[in-house]
């Protein structure tokens, strides 16, 4: 009990909000690569009562510059090996792994179950759909999303807040997706995207949306609708942009 | 002014119509392809799915007849293989050659787009797993820039925006290759 006390010494010296709630809290984190590893090692040491990971991936040797799995875990689950790391990490967190993909089978079913009892679900995925999947999903079940992403030249980075309700969602102001301004020229597609990953901008989005995700779920500070990293500028700018009423996800008139 | 002469009531909530000039908004091609749209948003664990499977073939029959007598060339075949509709398989077919097409709506769609793979050609993504059902398949809208997918889309309207083109741009690269004849 002791070593327990030791491990949270520093954190209770924190004085804009009492850490020892997260004990009781309880975070989804959906996709567990470059940005996922990452947050849920920091949530579980801080101590996050229980994390629900999913990840239909396996480990592979191409993870290994930026993640914490290690060479010996090549070919396990992803979710399976981080679970692994994260009892050793921090015995007193929970951690339940679903190797499965969110959107279809047993993997939608888990999310769909988890999402009725987690106070914040993190989103850690590559794909834009699903990320505008999850957002669909939280914003319907009303739980607050922190979406992370870096861009395809690994440099910059995002974090999205989406508190239903109050913060835009993923989808507003995205005149991108509007049915009217759809650009469909044909693409050049050559068939290949592997994107760049670099090991400092996936730790410091990370860090971003944990950071996010304390003020969320303690209730303190100012949350940040939307951050942009400019990795080459080395800037932090805050976007405090506003709901578009006509979101068809999240607006009250929806089209 | 009616046909007795007095004049028209006035209507005091009435407001300017706003007036919409379709010609200056259809600006796309495959804007002309609203009846590739479905006007049912329902998952397949929903309720309302077999409605929205009945929207779902209608439109994949009129994308078809369009293929055959616009544009002489009905150069895919895809149906359901259940009466679920979640998959589908078909044929995509080049001149003489033709090639497996392989198509997964998933319980998350249309929130999703369709999950869509032809196994011979998946040489040209090199994504080792990028789909959990289907393992490798058509590399797409990953990307905000190049996304365009909404809940209203039509399996039918993915098979035009994004199955055509990638299949158009791999045939181009194996005839300039030499592989293709």
């Amino acid at each position: 009990m002791a070593q327990v006390r030791e491990r949270y010494d520093r954190l209770k010296r924190f004085t804009f909000a009492d850490f020892s709630k997260l004990a009781a809290k309880r975070v989804a984190i959906v996709g567990v690569g470059g940005l996922g590893a990452l947050a849920a090692e920091i949530l579980a040491r801080a101590g996050v009562g229980r994390l629900a990971l999913f990840d239909y991936d396996t480990v592979e040797e191409a993870n290994l510059n930026r993640l914490v799995y290690r060479t010996s875990q090549i070919g396990q689950p992803k979710v399976k090996a981080l679970a692994a790391h994260l009892g050793d990490a921090n015995p007193d967190a929970e951690v339940v792994s679903y190797p499965h993909d969110v959107t279809t089978g047993r993997g939608y079913v888990g999310l769909m179950g988890e999402l009725d009892k987690c106070d914040l679900v993190l989103g850690c995925v590559d794909t834009f759909g699903v990320r505008l999947f999850l957002n669909g999903k939280c914003v319907a079940a009303k739980i607050p999303l922190i979406d992370g992403g870096a861009s395809e030249n690994g440099i910059n980075g995002a974090v999205h807040v989406v508190i239903p309700g109050k913060t835009p969602c993923y989808r507003c102001n995205r005149p991108a997706l509007k049915q009217e301004q759809v650009t469909t020229d044909r693409r050049d597609v050559t068939g290949v995207c592997a994107f760049t990953s670099l090991p400092t901008t996936m730790a410091i989005v990370a860090s971003l949306q944990c950071q996010e995700a304390f003020k969320v779920l303690l209730k303190f500070g100012r949350v940040a609708p939307l951050l942009l990293y400019n990795g080459l500028d080395g800037t932090l700018e805050r976007v405090d942009w506003k709901r578009d009423p006509k979101c068809p996800t999240c607006g009250r008139r929806k089209t | 002014m009616t046909p007795t002469g007095a004049p028209l009531p006035r209507d005091r909530f009435a407001r300017p119509r706003k007036i919409v000039d379709r010609y200056d908004t259809a600006k796309q091609e495959d804007d002309l392809f609203y009846f590739l749209l479905c006007g049912t948003n329902a998952s397949p664990p929903d309720e309302k799915w077999p409605l929205r499977t009945l929207e779902e073939q209608y439109a994949l029959d009129r994308y078809f007849e369009y293929l055959k007598y616009m544009e002489k060339h009905a150069w895919i075949e895809l149906a359901a293989t259940g009466p679920s509709a979640t998959r589908w398989r078909g044929k995509v077919r080049d001149g003489a050659h033709a090639w497996d097409l392989e198509v997964i709506l998933k319980d998350a769609y249309p929130a999703i787009p369709p999950a869509c793979r032809i196994p011979e050609l998946m040489h040209y993504t090199d994504r080792k797993i990028d789909d959990e059902a289907l393992g490798l398949r058509i590399c797409d809208m990953h990307m905000e820039q190049s996304y365009w997918w909404h809940e209203h889309c039509s399996l039918a309207l993915y098979l035009k925006r994004e199955v055509s083109y990638w299949v158009q741009s791999v045939l181009q690269d194996m005839r300039r290759k030499g592989w293709l004849k």
